[in-house]
């Protein structure tokens, strides 16, 4: 039996060994997938946070001066919640002069009253993931990658155009306010607004999160523009919003910047996510109005 | 617990080495806590079930044994079939047919809400169920001996390479071997590892693959028609065989490893030139249970003609229910009852054609082929109408449709159908090639190092171009 352990433990080693190595070597400095970057890389001490409007629009390098991460996932993943304060904590660094963009919008603090679970984001990735700053991230290729791991050797174009600092650009035109595109997606969205309703323990998350990150650093909470007609859905589902986060701010004296007042002034793809220069433009005005230099 | 999770390879070599390790006195306790412990990850409070039926038989088998009273036998052995089908019903069936007869009533324009609860299914609970019950059967016919140790009985119950998805054993096969002691043998380990490995090839690799096609079709019927739906349905009939054929040869590999022989499940069964050899071949365990326990009992082929092909598709009726509780399933069976039935009225006036002629055995094949897959595209779809309409389809081939559908990212669309192609004719040209000679034997004879590379080719295959994630569990458990 000794003959046989000893040759299984050979066979596992080297099986280990080489395929590390190759893993390694084809994640290294390559964004796979959309959130790869973002659980690959070292800990953080500039980071975005946020759901997919923060992770489209928001750019790090811009911000914080080729610093930093996009740490904002998906309204699906990361709304704030218990799962998303899990991994930010596990990604935050140990210093304490770093600096933080907390996006936030209704629907992040709100829970969707139809849906099986009061907080779905613990069916996803994000709830099983263990590591947050391995390259290669074993744990997150078993986990999310759906795809087989031979893609990693076939270069991919598509709509996804992620980038190494974890913004996720989507390369869509973008569309006017008068569109079918966004016709549609806010019927979705009205759909998703009359089942969803603010939550007082994801507002609790979000102030938790907030006090976590204070101990790490500026904290700056940040609403972004989207679309004009999003705009007057968000405000007909809580109206209290900005109140809201400008108490928060108040009470926690961080900075609250509110751009929602540029709704239907930039551009966006689909009525909620900024098109890339938008997100340019936006990310330049946070550093500007926060007066951020760390360069 | 999934065969396919990171938790079972831990699990495995953990309960193999303590297995060996362990003074063989104790060993069954161990296979019997562990084989707790797998049943529980999936949700603990179902044990209680498992335990019940463990129970119940265990002292039914006892009664039926202690007494020569043919009518207390009879009396025990029904109280078992009754609690064991009384369970079975409940959670599987219960809700179907309250809707079943919902949806009558509604047909007749008579409105009464029948209550349908939230039920979860219990994992496994047609293959535990079925094996406690053959046990009971054989213990009241006398073809096997009672066992009085409860520990070892309900280690046959739970026993868990086979616990949720077979094979389903029978006493006469399991039992004695729980009764005899083990040691470690390098062989017979080394050829059980070799089945897990490539039992997970054949489900992470080929049938989790295929699903992602399958699924995309097979969910929006109406939207593809012609050559895809065609591939679609050729598809799932190699998806449902690697996920379960592999899912029996993990079960197998794992059990042989500990010194355990569990009966073959499958035998190549798209190389079948007939139904019914089809039904020789696939899902063993399970057609050979309804053979020797609703099949002859119901008579069997020792009655007029009449009664004989009812037995027939009344049998394959039931075992379409015994896979889920939708009318798909129930078509599926009788779809083979009648596929069956049929095949032996034309057999009668066919008889005495030669069977060499390999044109006529190529040509018996493909329709043997070609009505399993029928039979697969009711299984697969979501209701019988989908079924109809995917039918429907698959005749539309004139149409310009390409096969590389948009199943997956969209880069990969291309390599991911030729691949899935290619690894069917793979898997059947090695399937070919056992029968000659069987593939193991002739790794074996090989050179160290040339054993070696392919140990390591079939792992890294497995890596590279299996799909992990979120098709992980296996079909089969979901009966």
């Amino acid at each position: 039996m000794k003959i046989f352990i000893l040759k299984i433990i050979s066979l596992f080693l080297i099986v280990f060994g080489l395929n590390y190595v190759v893993i390694y070597n084809l994640t290294a400095d390559k964004p796979i997938d959309e959130f790869y970057s973002k659980v690959s890389s070292p800990k953080q001490k500039y980071m975005i946070l946020g759901t997919s409007r923060a992770a489209q629009a928001l750019d790090p390098n811009i911000i914080f001066g080729n610093k930093g991460l996009n740490f904002a996932f998906t309204m699906a993943n990361s709304p704030y919640g218990e799962t998303y304060f899990h991994a930010i904590k596990n990604k935050l660094s140990d210093e304490t002069d770093g600096y933080f963009i907390v996006e936030v919008s209704p629907l992040a603090i709100s829970i969707n009253e139809s849906s099986d679970t009061l907080f779905p984001e613990k069916n996803y990735f994000l709830e099983n993931l263990f590591s947050f700053s391995n390259q290669p991230n074993l744990a997150y290729l078993y986990l999310k990658f759906k795809k087989p791991l031979y893609s990693l050797f076939i270069s991919k174009k598509g709509i996804l155009n992620p980038q190494l600092n974890g913004r996720l650009i989507i390369n869509k035109p973008a569309v006017s306010e008068v569109n079918p595109i966004i016709e549609s997606k806010l019927k979705a969205y009205q759909k998703i607004f009359s089942k969803s309703s603010f939550s007082n323990l994801r507002f609790k998350q979000l102030v938790k999160t907030i006090i976590l990150l204070k101990k790490h650093g500026e904290v700056i909470i940040v609403r972004l523009p989207v679309s004009k007609k999003m705009l007057e859905l968000e405000q007909i589902f809580d109206p209290n919003f900005n109140d809201r986060m400008y108490n928060l701010s108040k009470e926690y004296e961080i900075d609250f910047k509110d751009y929602s007042e540029l709704s239907g002034k930039l551009l966006t793809i689909d009525g909620n996510h900024l098109c890339k220069k938008a997100g340019d433009l936006i990310s330049l005005k946070i550093r500007i109005d926060s007066k951020i230099d760390l360069e | 617990m999934l065969f396919n999770s990171v938790q079972f390879l831990i699990f495995l070599p953990l309960v193999i080495c303590f297995y060996f390790a362990l003074p063989y006195r104790f060993r069954w306790i161990l296979l019997l806590l562990s084989s707790y412990y797998f049943y529980m990850c999936w949700k603990p409070e179902y044990i209680i079930l498992i335990l019940g039926s463990s129970i119940v038989d265990y002292f039914a088998s006892l009664k039926i044994a202690s007494t020569n009273n043919q009518s207390t036998k009879k009396a025990f052995l029904l109280f078992s079939i009754l609690v064991n089908l009384g369970v079975l019903f409940f959670f599987k069936y219960f809700n179907f047919f309250n809707q079943s007869i919902n949806d009558a009533f509604n047909t007749f324009n008579v409105f009464y809400e029948i209550p349908i609860y939230e039920i979860l299914l219990p994992v496994g609970i047609s293959f535990y169920t079925f094996q406690t019950m053959s046990y009971t059967i054989d213990v009241y016919r006398g073809v096997t001996s009672v066992e009085k140790n409860f520990g070892r009985f309900a280690l046959f119950v739970t026993f868990w390479p086979q616990l949720v998805a077979g094979p389903i054993e029978r006493s006469n096969n399991l039992i004695s071997q729980l009764r005899v002691n083990h040691d470690f043998n390098y062989e017979r380990a080394a050829s059980g590892l070799r089945l897990i490995a490539w039992g997970f090839f054949k489900k992470i690799v080929i049938a989790d693959r295929l699903s992602i096609y399958v699924n995309e079709v097979f969910n929006h019927p109406g939207q593809y028609e012609g050559w895809p739906v065609i591939l679609a349905a050729i598809f799932f009939a190699y998806q449902i065989y690697c996920d379960f054929s592999g899912y029996s040869d993990i079960a197998i590999g794992s059990a042989r490893i500990m010194g355990y022989n569990l009966m073959e499940n499958f035998r190549n069964p798209y190389h079948s030139l007939s139904v019914k050899e089809f039904w020789q071949r696939w899902h063993i365990s399970l057609s050979t249970w309804f053979r020797d326990y609703l099949y002859i009992p119901l008579g069997g082929n020792k009655v007029v003609k009449w009664r004989w092909y009812y037995n027939l598709f009344l049998t394959f009726l039931i075992s379409g229910l015994w896979h889920g509780a939708n009318w798909t399933f129930v078509a599926w069976g009788a779809l083979h009852g009648i596929f069956l039935v049929f095949s032996y009225v034309i057999k009668s006036k066919s008889e005495g054609l030669n069977d060499k002629i390999t044109l006529r055995k190529f040509f018996k094949w493909l329709l043997t082929f070609i009505l399993v897959v029928i039979a697969w595209v009711f299984f697969r779809a979501n209701t019988i109408q989908d079924a109809f309409v995917i039918l429907k389809s698959m005749l539309m081939i004139f149409r310009n449709n390409t096969i590389f559908i948009s199943f997956t990212s969209d880069h990969l669309i291309i390599y991911e159908t030729l691949i899935s192609i290619g690894l069917i004719i793979l898997l059947e040209s090695i399937q070919i090639a056992g029968r000659y000679s069987r593939i193991e034997d002739l790794l074996v004879k090989k050179a160290f190092y040339l054993r070696w590379i392919t140990y390591l080719v079939i792992v890294e295959v497995i890596l590279w171009f299996g799909y992990y994630g979120s098709n992980a569990e296996f079909i089969y458990f979901q009966f």
